[in-house]
């Protein structure tokens, strides 16, 4: 990769100065002030993939770097006062919301703001003597929102492993408490089934068993952007709008995948059923409908116990990564 | 879209979410590589090994899920507060103010206080339009009189001149002067009417209606032959309650036949005339100019009426004769006369009923009232 930058040192030369031309405010920075952040994304972005990335190519991503953002942080990386008054002027409200939407606790949320911009500014030296600050992190490649967006996110999610392995035990009692309460009543049966016979507990979990393999098989049959476009939907329910944004296709494409997907799954299941597990097409076919009857009533019903199960889940996530 | 999901497949994926596969082996992506993902920044070689790690890691799934939710809700936040950026610098007109609240209660309460003015003053103004109507109506009547004043005239005139003509076929007491008859003066009387309604009629009109009057004023009325007789009691009666009339009576002192319509045509333009002098010059100009126009025919009739001395004529229950055109009454002897001349503050003063009578007559009346003898001139 150093290669690489190094025979397109002129092309992205012309690249630099061409950013720091459109830039509104370059705050002073020199090409050289910018290309080392400007060659780490190429190479984290570009030439990680394609080490043959044509000038073209090249020219095109550095163009497409958001300038004013960039020369912002290497403004505050240099220690500028005034960068770092627009910073925090500009982006404190947007590391506050975001951090207000991630904690549920008002306190939990001003700390992990707190926590944002103190590791923004630097809490470490590296061996130069420099704060080692999170924004040598930003490669200008997305926007500065956003970036700050998914570093709250990011500090919110490993903030939660770390207490997560601590309050596991205490959540995975208060879920199977509530999974209990649950259950004695009649109507809850799909979900957190009691049979008074032994036999029929044993024949109902082996079914749920073969069926989570199966599907478990179906999803990792996926293509990568399905699998990801089904989690995304289902697992973290993100409206199809984003997604399809995300992805860079409308809704409607979104919708419609996500439809082909669930054709695809619906095939793998039956087939992996069949082949792997024995079962009959008749027995795939009415124990499908019986989950899916049951399963949309409870889900209905016991979404609060939904929800604790997925917090338990995540927290013996957070165990294993 | 959503009718056509696979239902039971749906049903069974969200139950999967608890089951989730744990993470992938790969390094977990940083927060530069997931924001830039989110935001469909990366190329694609490098969106297929994102995607490819995305869709194992559940951590790196979540922060990205949390990424994509929270850059959705900054976006409309981000809008409105450019909108309310934009809205600031725009200037908001005052009457728009108006309607913001609580401008918008205060706006509604003056708006109440003016429509409750407004119709307070609309009520007002009907009240004072009722008075202002009489008022007006008043003055109409005022400037229908006015109007009229001549129309009296020529109405006078010409009845007048009908009757005249009526009588022009009717034998005469007097072989100078047409007789008048009783069907000549309930001729005059039935002129009246007419010309009473005459007047009403000429009252809806406005002044200008006047002007066609004049030329009638200078119509020939008084022919030789239709002079009416001043023998027409009924005519007489008709007119007893006349206002008195004076000037004529200096211009024709000797011209008592000109007749009662004719008195009384003069006494109303007259009176008419000196109303209009205090309010309207000009009106008063023009109907004085017509009053001047019928004076002028008045001495035309007064030398040919000269030769009815020796008529006589009943008056207010008293019997008048005419000695050298002078009304003497009969009960007059030869009592001290005291004389009195018409217009004067004096002849006011005199008795309704005295001054029906010289008013009828015209001219010199001698008559005894109440003992006296008044000379009337």
């Amino acid at each position: 990769m150093t290669a690489s930058i190094e025979k397109h040192g002129t092309i992205i030369d012309d690249a630099i100065a061409r950013l720091l031309a459109r830039a509104e405010n370059a705050r002073g920075l020199a090409p050289n002030d910018v290309r080392p952040r400007v060659a780490a994304a190429l190479a984290k972005y570009l030439f990680k993939d394609n080490e043959n990335a044509t000038a073209a190519e090249i020219k095109a991503f550095v163009d497409e770097l958001r300038a004013d953002d960039l020369c912002l942080v290497l403004a505050c990386e240099r220690g500028i006062d005034s960068a770092w008054d627009e910073l925090v002027r500009t982006q404190d409200k947007t590391v506050k919301a975001a951090a207000w939407k991630i904690s549920p606790r008002s306190e939990d949320a001003d700390d992990l703001a707190s926590s944002i911009w103190a590791e923004l500014y630097g809490l470490k030296h590296d061996k130069d003597g420099k704060l080692k600050s999170k924004l040598s992190y930003y490669s200008g490649r997305g926007s500065l929102g956003g970036w700050l967006r998914a570093i709250v996110s990011q500090l919110a999610i490993d903030q939660y492993r770390k207490q997560s392995r601590l309050v596991q035990v205490e959540e995975a009692r208060e879920f199977e408490n509530l999974a209990n309460e649950s259950s004695e009543k009649t109507d809850n049966l799909s979900v957190v089934a009691h049979h008074d016979n032994p036999e029929d507990i044993f024949g109902e979990k082996q079914l749920r068993t073969d069926v989570s393999k199966a599907l478990s098989a179906a999803i990792s049959e996926l293509a990568p952007d399905d699998r990801l476009l089904l989690k995304l939907y289902y697992f973290d329910e993100l409206k199809l709008k984003d997604i399809g944004q995300m992805f860079g296709y409308h809704e409607a494409t979104a919708s419609r995948k996500v439809v082909r997907i669930q054709g695809e799954i619906r095939k793998s299941v039956e087939r992996i059923l069949q082949t792997q597990h024995h079962w009959s097409a008749e027995e795939v076919k009415r124990y499908l409908a019986e989950t899916a009857s049951k399963l949309g009533i409870s889900l209905e019903k016991l979404v609060t116990v939904l929800i604790i199960g997925a917090l338990v889940q995540e927290a013996l996530r957070g165990t294993v990564l | 879209m959503e009718f056509e999901f696979d239902k039971e497949i749906d049903a069974i994926l969200r139950r999967a979410r608890a089951g989730e596969a744990a993470a992938s082996a790969d390094a977990h992506l940083d927060a530069d590589e997931i924001s830039a993902f989110a935001e469909n920044g990366v190329s694609e070689a490098a969106r297929v090994r994102f995607t490819a790690h995305l869709a194992d890691c559940a951590r790196c799934r979540k922060i990205l899920s949390n990424t994509i939710l929270l850059n959705s809700e900054a976006a409309p936040e981000a809008a409105s507060a450019a909108v309310a950026a934009r809205a600031a610098k725009t200037k908001t007109p005052w009457y728009r103010k108006l309607f913001v609240f609580p401008q918008l209660a205060y706006t509604m309460g003056a708006f109440v206080l003016l429509l409750s003015g407004f119709f307070g003053y609309l009520i007002i103004q009907n009240m004072q339009g009722a008075n202002s109507s009489e008022v007006s109506y008043s003055t109409n009547r005022a400037a229908t009189d006015r109007s009229s004043a001549p129309a009296n005239a020529s109405s006078a005139a010409s009845t007048t001149n009908s009757s005249a003509l009526s009588n022009s076929s009717v034998a005469t007491n007097s072989a100078s002067l047409p007789a008048t008859s009783n069907t000549t003066t309930s001729t005059t009387t039935t002129n009246a009417a007419p010309l009473s309604a005459g007047n009403t009629a000429t009252a809806a009109k406005p002044a200008p209606a006047e002007k066609p009057v004049a030329p009638q004023l200078n119509a020939p009325v008084f022919s030789p032959q239709a002079t009416p007789a001043p023998e027409a009691d009924n005519s007489l009666n008709a007119t007893k309650n006349e206002a008195p009339r004076d000037d004529l009576a200096k211009v024709s002192p000797a011209a008592p036949t000109a007749g009662a319509a004719q008195n009384r045509a003069a006494e109303d333009k007259q009176k008419k005339v000196k109303d209009l002098a205090k309010s309207d010059e000009n009106e008063a100009a023009v109907a004085e100019q017509d009053f001047r126009l019928e004076r002028k025919s008045v001495p035309k009739t007064a030398k040919r009426q000269q030769s009815e001395a020796g008529a006589a004529r009943s008056v207010g229950g008293k019997t008048f004769n005419n000695v050298g055109g002078i009304w003497f009454d009969s009960a007059v002897g030869r009592q001290k006369q005291k004389s009195v001349r018409r217009g004067t503050e004096e002849y006011r003063k005199l008795e309704a009923g005295l001054r029906s009578i010289a008013e009828q007559l015209g001219g010199t009346v001698v008559v005894l009232w109440n003992g006296k003898a008044y000379r009337i001139e």
